[in-house]
């Protein structure tokens, strides 16, 4: 069964890339043991990679806000990449910018764990 | 001759002895025993006839990568002064996942296979092992340890134990067969009730007031889900409306609905000023406190009055709501704020918009949003915004029948896959 998001890792930073619409379904829902999987690992420095994401609604942002409490607990973060417009839509309305890191590129969130 | 017959007799004796106690075994167990029962029973037996100190089932667990795959199950002992600490550790369980064969080892301290393992220091100095298999592969193991013969265990005890070994496995395949359907059935009946209480817990009909009226509606998905709305009126011209959509499903989703809807109504009991981002913020905090992370709720809840018309909400990470005109023109209110349950010390913003007589506003689940097709298309805001209602004449309840009718027409053979609940909120072209 495809999964509808994936991840890869890249110099110890996982690159989390979402796909389609998050709206808080199953799959989306699985992202919480996926990310307490990596906190156990020790491995807590993620990016969420949003290119490839349609639209987000609230329960999907909730998520990402759950991810990264957890993450930065353990003394990492979860900083957000390429976000798509109706998504900076969601994080302003919600005043969440001021929650997250965000990045125009993966790669310059993945440089700003260094 | 005399040697032959002797030994052929002792053979036959043996045979029988065997056949026996295999016998004892089934009469001891009975179609009512739990898994639990029937092991202690069979470990018992296996105890007696083989002559052991200890034995034990152990069952494997599901997790791949711990390092110890085998939960002791069950233990027996022949005598109590005979209890020793046992723990059957990677190397052992390791021999068994890879072999699925009878382990006998005698001399488990210097035995090749089973490297790892104090046994002089646990007191064990003889082992017999069989796999416990069924169709689906390996379950687990039936143990025993220390022989109280001097000899050790030999290959009649090798070959018993894998008799019982297999019987053993088929017993409590059948028994987890059994417990599991119970199971089943207990979270049916259980879900079965608290789709009742949920029921119980909405408005039920219509509401009439002197300058507007209300209707709403929840359909739930074949789970018990945690969509929810309310309507409170607090005067003839005055109501509380609330609609909320809880994460998940099932009984813990439908818990926090309830909590959330109590939560919300407790404060327009007390005769002051309603406060409705105070509301929300007790509630934010109350959900963040009690329940899971990831558990939240999203909510739209305000008050209509109807004197000046005026509808002060609060939309905590909510669908927004849409003002229909009298002529079908349609208008997003898009202000909104976080969803509840994330971040605790979240302030929220009271919303305000101002009505005209004959305009419907329209608060709705992601139920209504998101129901899909067989083409996988989402009926989506747009559909919404262009619904087929005469706003100038229609009722609250028939626009609620209408959104009903559309959302069943656009599905068609896809199942519902989450709650549907909406509420209509429509003024009168004048005071009635």
């Amino acid at each position: 069964m495809k999964q509808k998001h994936d991840y890869r890792e890249e110099n110890g930073i996982i690159v989390l890339r979402l796909n389609g619409k998050i709206m808080g379904d199953t799959d989306d829902t699985a992202l919480f043991s996926l990310i307490y999987q990596f906190a156990d690992e020790g491995r807590t420095r993620v990016v969420v990679d949003f290119c490839n994401v349609e639209w987000m609604n609230s329960k999907g942002l909730g998520i990402c806000i759950v991810g990264s409490t957890t993450l930065r607990n353990r003394g990492g973060d979860l900083k957000l990449a390429c976000l798509p417009e109706k998504v900076r839509d969601l994080l302003n309305k919600t005043r969440m910018f001021a929650v997250f890191e965000v990045f125009d590129t993966v790669e310059e969130a993945v440089a700003s764990f260094k | 001759m005399t040697n032959n017959f002797n030994g052929e007799s002792k053979r036959l004796r043996k045979a029988v002895n065997e056949l026996v106690a295999l016998n004892n075994i089934a009469n001891a167990i009975n179609a009512l025993m739990s898994v639990e029962e029937i092991t202690r029973v069979i470990v018992d037996h296996c105890l007696k006839r083989i002559k052991a100190a200890q034995g034990a089932v152990f069952l494997l667990q599901p997790e791949e990568d711990r390092e110890d795959r085998f939960r002791t199950f069950v233990r027996g002992f022949s005598r109590k002064d005979d209890e020793i600490p046992l723990h059957i550790n990677a190397a052992l369980s390791g021999w068994m996942i890879k072999n699925k064969a009878v382990l006998l080892s005698n001399d488990p301290e210097t035995d090749k296979r089973l490297k790892g393992i104090d046994f002089a220091r646990v007191g064990i100095y003889s082992i017999i092992s069989t796999p416990l298999m069924t169709q689906n592969g390996l379950i687990g193991s039936l143990v025993l340890f220390n022989k109280k013969e001097a000899d050790g265990f030999n290959n009649d005890d090798k070959r018993f134990l894998g008799i019982v070994g297999t019987q053993t496995a088929r017993v409590i395949e059948n028994a987890r067969l059994r417990e599991r359907e119970k199971k089943l059935a207990d979270l049916e009946e259980d879900l079965r009730a608290a789709r009742l209480i949920q029921k119980g817990f909405l408005p039920a009909g219509d509401f009439h007031f002197m300058s507007f009226e209300t209707s709403g509606f929840n359909i739930p998905a074949k789970d018990v889900g945690g969509d929810y709305f309310d309507i409170v009126p607090l005067d003839d011209d005055n109501v509380f409306l609330s609609l909320g959509d809880v994460s998940g499903k099932g009984l813990p989703a439908v818990f926090m609905m309830a909590s959330a809807q109590s939560a919300l109504r407790l404060p327009l009991q007390a005769n002051q000023e309603i406060d409705l981002p105070g509301m929300a913020e007790a509630l934010n905090r109350l959900i963040c406190q009690f329940s899971n992370p990831e558990q939240f709720i999203t909510a739209l809840f305000g008050i209509y009055d109807g004197k000046d018309r005026s509808f002060r909400y609060i939309n905590a990470g909510h669908e927004p709501p849409i003002l229909f005109h009298r002529d079908g023109r349609a208008n997003i209110l898009t202000e909104s704020d976080l969803l509840i349950g994330v971040l605790p010390d979240f302030k929220y913003t009271e919303r305000h918009v101002t009505l005209a007589p004959g305009e419907t506003i329209v608060i709705y689940s992601d139920g209504v949003t998101e129901a899909f097709n067989e083409q996988g298309d989402d009926y989506g805001l747009e559909r919404l915004l262009k619904l087929p209602c005469d706003f100038a004449t229609m009722s609250a309840t028939a626009i609620s029948a209408t959104i009903i009718s559309q959302i069943e027409a656009f599905r068609g053979k896809e199942a519902q896959t989450d709650d549907i609940t909406a509420l209509i909120l429509r003024l009168y072209e004048s005071q009635k």
